[in-house]
């Protein structure tokens, strides 16, 4: 669920100014310095989170291409899995809207 | 006026100065001005804390003030009761007392963990060996207590049985020694290895059963300087009768359990975080099971001896 309306014209951003990140063997420590909060990232959402601090990306794109992004095929990384990432991003407020 | 260790003043030069809020207790990284006109709790410091270093007088500029005073003027006189006052409002639910150690055990817990912003505090008991550090974290009856005092006697100083004290400019921890809260059985498991005349008189009936307190150390008060590095985080669980067990856990796991334990790791925000990711380096996470201290002490021996995976 995400923390608001979305429409897959949206375009969203990551901005790493408003992170820190430290990694633990597989696991990624992510302290959101505009909440005050540290979450704990797997591989993949750490992923999602450098996916969308490269640039900004519609939410249609997000959901299509990550897959390409992890270098595997798109039936190993769903538009699901990829929309439910997202989501979990925007939720704790590391994700911001830029467009259109 | 210098500083000089308690059990070296007159009795009656501590007991005015506690009463006249003139004495200041310097343990660690703190400094705490103390109020306290109750006898009993007079005498609690002047035992527990015999081997702590104060100072007497009005000029030290402290980090805390402490009072034990009655809630109210009546039940100063009928039904007596206090309530630990740590200089802010903060509901405490009066004490009879008879009890007044605890309020000011509580009141000085109160003051590191809702007062203190310069180090990151995680609830916990803090043993090191040389310069490396362990790291106690259990929920209430958990053992923490009883396994840190076990190991103060096997040749661990302690830093805290209460708090980790995370420097939040190098990642070491820093050493409060105060005496060691026991509760229930624990008392009479460490009376049986550190020796009854280092515990206090128990207080029974307390919300939380009986308690006591194992005496600070002159060891432990005298490196209380030297700061230490974790090396090992662990989860003990005491469970009557049961057979040692030893599980690593996700170091991820840890540092979440030591975060939502902390009172102040949110309000200090990324010089927590900073310091936590760098304590966290090199270290392992263990939940422990055991039955007996033997056990727990066994655990512990073969964990520091163990090559980190």
């Amino acid at each position: 669920m995400t923390a608001g309306p979305n429409k897959e014209d949206w375009v969203w951003v990551s901005n790493p100014d408003h992170y820190l990140c430290r990694q633990v063997g597989d696991t990624s420590f992510v302290y959101n310095r505009l909440s005050g909060t540290t979450h704990i990232f797997n591989l993949v959402s750490k992923a999602m989170l450098d996916y969308l601090s490269a640039g900004p990306k519609s939410l249609r794109t997000i959901v299509t291409e990550f897959h390409m992004f992890l270098e595997v095929p798109a039936e190993e990384c769903p538009r699901g899995v990829a929309r439910r990432l997202f989501d979990e991003l925007d939720d704790i407020g590391l994700v911001q809207r830029v467009g259109p | 006026m210098t500083v000089v260790i308690m059990k070296d003043l007159p009795e009656a030069s501590v007991f005015n100065a506690l009463s006249e809020k003139r004495l200041a207790l310097k343990l660690g990284p703190f400094a705490t001005r103390l109020n306290i006109g109750d006898e009993l709790t007079q005498r609690f410091i002047l035992d527990m804390y015999q081997e702590a270093q104060v100072e007497i007088g009005n000029e030290l500029l402290c980090d805390f003030s402490m009072t034990v005073r009655p809630p109210n003027l009546y039940r100063r006189f009928f039904r007596k009761q206090i309530v630990p006052d740590p200089g802010f409002n903060f509901p405490a639910v009066p004490l009879p007392s008879a009890l007044s150690p605890l309020a000011l055990e509580m009141g000085l817990n109160l003051n590191v963990a809702l007062q203190c912003f310069r180090f990151a505090i995680f609830h916990a008991g803090v043993v090191a060996k040389g310069s490396e550090a362990l790291i106690i974290s259990a929920k209430s009856g958990g053992g923490k207590s009883t396994l840190t005092a076990a190991l103060m006697e096997d040749g661990f100083r302690l830093l805290s049985d209460e708090f980790a004290i995370l420097d939040i400019q190098d990642a070491t921890l820093k050493a409060y020694p105060r005496p060691v809260s026991l509760k229930n059985q624990a008392i009479d498991v460490v009376k049986a290895f550190a020796g009854s005349e280092n515990v206090s008189a128990t207080f029974t009936d307390t919300p939380k059963g009986n308690i006591a307190y194992r005496r600070i150390r002159a060891s432990d008060v005298a490196a209380a300087g030297q700061p230490a590095s974790a090396s090992i985080i662990l989860f003990p669980e005491f469970v009557e009768g049961a057979a040692p067990q030893i599980t690593q856990i996700d170091l991820a796991d840890a540092a979440m359990q030591l975060i939502a334990s902390s009172p102040n790791y949110q309000v200090i925000g990324e010089p927590a975080f900073t310091a936590l990711m760098v304590m966290l380096d090199g270290v392992q996470a263990f939940e422990i099971k055991y039955g007996n201290t033997e056990d727990s002490l066994e655990i512990v021996h073969d964990l520091l001896h163990r090559e980190p995976s």
